[in-house]
């Protein structure tokens, strides 16, 4: 494993750290608190701490030291925990990820001298001891993070020990011993017993010996277990709690014995786990797989056993199941043309692949989470700067989706909930004069819905003033100033490229690059988003996103002489239609009239430029789709000839964007049929103004 | 003298990798490890570093300031340097 990799498993665990402090500050916040939650929230911030360490990111260490220092106390139960110092920590977390996102991005570190000035000034008001880690940072604490930090540590370091040169001869133990063995674990995945030792230094203990009894010959070392084991003197005011807290990062990875009569532990061997093997014998560069087992109470809130594997090896995993379900289509449609198609075995098999394709889905799957925890920040960020009172609730967030999908969802979502704290709810003043409470609500959910994911963010705000949004399409030539729209279609208005009401541009949101892109980015995840808004009681705007990218329902149809694939999602009737229900116009178009309205009706044959198209709507079978841009249309298609997964392939890796197609797909008789994108291809055909859906 | 150099960042993996190569040197005579560039060094590396000293050949190390000081804190420092540095 490199130490690119390690370093990226790092900054995973980073997030999950963050997410966990963030958890439990937020459950401190709502005014409960238990030791568990503190432990958990120090837990966290102290293996950022021993990460940042052993990567060399001074900054976030030093930064991640002086929390950890407050965090201490607050465990100690020496500084109580209070709203004010809640919310000095949340404000912590956030400089904690800026640290997080500069070392990731090499970039430079925040400034963080204010906050480090405050975080010492609450710790000093504790009245408690200072951990004895701490002081040794006082100068880091009060000055600017140098970024020659890892060098500043060494030479002082050396400073520090420069009179324990010859260490055995001038030891004279006071206080207490230590005897420390690290064992493998404590150097798989990034981890360095010697940095431990290093703190522990620096701490105030000094090493008395070495334990070499041990060490193998070089022919019969193994480099990734931990053979010496080293004794360290420890003065007296070190308490030896702080001492452990020290090696809490590696558990029982580490033997230790404490005392004067302690004897050193014994050399513990660890056998490689059977997924660890290639990082013990990484030979293989391309097949290294790094496999941790997470130790529940120390390493990770997160219970139970988990793996770490790399995303190539997931994605080839997913396309292999796509490929069986190719195969398995076309096994069946063999069988179905001799004649034997509906045999048990093949119900068997069709339903042991569609459980493959849902485990391999399961582990591509992450909760949402892990987005919706970057919104509290947000939310900070926001209330601070517009000086709005705004209360976050949030439900579902264990529902899972796919990796790809969540990676992508953070941006249009973080849009959406800066746009509905800057337009959307009011300033406490007017929300009283409304007969409101003075605080705004933000409602954020999300739920698995008939194999699709809902997210809704519901503000309490001032809704759409649609008068506006219409008079402002108007003046950007987005509409007819005659034109007769409902009002579901002028709230679509906000949608419109370039489309923006704000008085002035904020730095929030306003920007008129807004909501458009949002919904963009929604429909490259295969999504659409649909906005409800009740003037003076606010705004809810749903976004609706398939679990995955890869495999999805769609109607096969038959358009002239091609095969295509009508995504389900759009679905929402099909039907053969009467000579009743066809309206002609005079332009040649049709229009489908169902239930009281009048549907144009898209002869898909004629746009996609196939052959032998149907000379008339009555002869073919109308899908009713719902869109974004122009609401519903019925496609007119030959014949639909099955409704079935398949599996997408991308056309923009393999050929080209093609304009009214996203994607294609392998039909089960080999065949390759193209995937229609519905919102762009009735968009392209309604043109606007020329047919507007009538009631 | 054959001699090996070591990298600037010492970590687990570049003992592993290097460990072949340094046994097999050992079993050719004299060996010289070129520590002078190494930056960072971790628990794997400096036991191959020990254990390279107490082999029958007994290699040289050349250090550098990170080596020097890791072999302070660990009080290894008479066993990797004593015949150069004391």
């Amino acid at each position: 494993m490199t130490s690119e990799e390690i370093q990226a498993i790092f900054f995973t665990e980073c997030e999950e750290a963050l997410a966990a402090v963030e958890s439990g500050l937020t459950f401190c916040a709502s005014g409960a608190q238990d030791a568990e939650t503190i432990n958990g929230i120090f837990r966290a911030v102290h293996s950022i701490k021993g990460g940042a360490g052993a990567f060399g990111f001074a900054a976030l260490q030093s930064f991640s030291h002086c929390l950890e220092a407050l965090l201490s106390d607050v465990r100690d139960e020496t500084l109580p925990v209070t709203g004010p110092l809640v919310e000095l920590l949340l404000r912590s977390l956030d400089m904690l990820s800026d640290h997080i996102d500069a070392a990731r991005e090499g970039s430079t570190a925040p400034d963080d001298v204010a906050m480090l000035v405050e975080l010492t000034g609450a710790q000093a008001g504790s009245g408690g001891a200072e951990i004895p880690l701490a002081e040794t940072l006082p100068a880091e604490a009060g000055t600017p993070p140098d970024d020659d930090g890892f060098d500043l540590d060494l030479d002082a370091l050396l400073d520090d020990i420069s009179g324990d040169l010859a260490p055995v001869a001038q030891a004279k133990p006071q206080g207490w011993q230590i005897m420390i063995r690290p064992h493998a674990g404590a150097m798989r995945n990034g981890g360095e017993p010697l940095l431990l030792l290093r703190e522990l230094a620096e701490a105030g203990a000094h090493c008395t010996g070495c334990d070499l009894s041990e060490l193998p010959a070089l022919e019969a070392l193994d480099p990734s277990q931990g053979y010496l084991g080293w004794t360290f003197a420890v003065p007296p005011e070190i308490a030896e709690a702080a001492v452990r807290d020290i090696f809490d990062f590696v558990g029982e990875d580490c033997g230790i014995a404490v005392g004067s009569d302690a004897v050193m532990p014994p050399v513990r061997i660890d056998l490689p786990a059977p997924t660890a093997l290639p990082a013990v014998a990484p030979a293989n560069a391309n097949d290294r797989v790094s496999a941790r087992m997470v130790d529940a109470p120390v390493a990770s809130p997160v219970p139970g056993q988990s793996i770490r594997i790399e995303l190539v090896k997931l994605d080839k995993l997913i396309d292999t199941v796509g490929e069986l379900i190719i195969a398995q289509a076309m096994l069946a449609q063999r069988l179905g043309n001799k004649g034997i198609g509906a045999n048990e075995e093949i119900n068997v098999l069709e339903g042991l692949t569609r459980s493959i394709q849902e485990g391999a889905m399961a582990i591509r799957a992450q909760p949402i989470g892990a987005v919706f925890s970057r919104v509290p920040r947000i939310l900070r960020e926001l209330t601070a700067s517009t000086g709005k009172q705004v209360r976050l609730e949030v439900s579902g967030e264990t529902t899972e989706l796919d990796k790809a999908v969540i990676e992508r969802l953070g941006e249009p979502l973080t849009h959406l909930i800066r746009n509905a704290i800057d337009h959307g709810i009011e300033s406490s003043e007017e929300r009283l004069a409304a007969g409101k409470s003075a605080e705004g609500t933000l409602l954020l959910s999300a739920e698995q819905r008939s194999g699709r994911i809902v997210i809704c963010l519901t503000d309490d705000g001032r809704g759409i003033d649609r008068a506006r949004v219409f008079a402002k399409a108007v003046e950007k030539g987005l509409v007819a100033p005659d034109a007769q729209l409902s009002s579901e279609e002028i709230n679509r208005l906000i949608f419109a490229p370039g489309f923006s009401t704000a008085q002035t541009v904020s730095n929030i949101s306003g920007r008129g690059v807004g909501m458009d892109v949002v919904r963009q980015n929604v429909k490259e995840l295969g999504g659409r988003i649909t906005v409800e808004s009740q003037e003076g009681a606010g705004t809810s705007f749903t976004l609706s996103l398939p679990l995955t990218l890869a495999i999805s329902d769609g109607m096969i149809v038959n358009i002239g002489d091609q095969t295509m694939v009508v995504p389900l999602a759009n679905v929402v009737e099909s039907l053969r239609p009467g000579p009743e229900d066809i309206q002609s116009l005079g332009s040649g178009s049709q229009m489908l009239s169902t239930r009281g309205k009048f549907i144009p009706i898209i002869p898909v044959c004629q746009i996609i430029g196939a052959s032998s198209c149907l000379a008339s709507a009555e002869h073919g079978v109308l899908i009713v789709v719902d869109t974004e841009a122009a609401g519903q249309a019925a496609l007119l298609v030959d014949a639909i000839c099955d409704q079935r997964q398949f599996v997408i392939k991308s056309l923009e890796t393999h050929y080209g964007a093609v304009e009214g197609v996203t994607g294609a797909t392998i039909l089960g008789d080999g065949r390759i049929a193209l995937i229609l994108d519905v919102d762009g291809l009735v968009a392209g055909a309604l043109a606007p103004g020329q047919l507007e859906e009538a009631a | 003298m054959v001699t090996i150099s070591l990298p600037a960042h010492c970590d687990r993996a570049a003992a592993e990798a290097l460990l072949p190569e340094i046994v097999a040197a050992m079993g050719c005579g004299p060996l010289q490890i070129d520590a002078s560039s190494v930056t960072r060094l971790g628990q794997a590396m400096l036991q191959i570093l020990v254990s390279a000293r107490r082999s029958g050949a007994s290699a040289d190390i050349v250090p550098s300031p990170a080596l020097i000081e890791a072999a302070r804190l660990t009080s290894l420092y008479h066993v990797l340097f004593d015949e150069e540095a004391e």
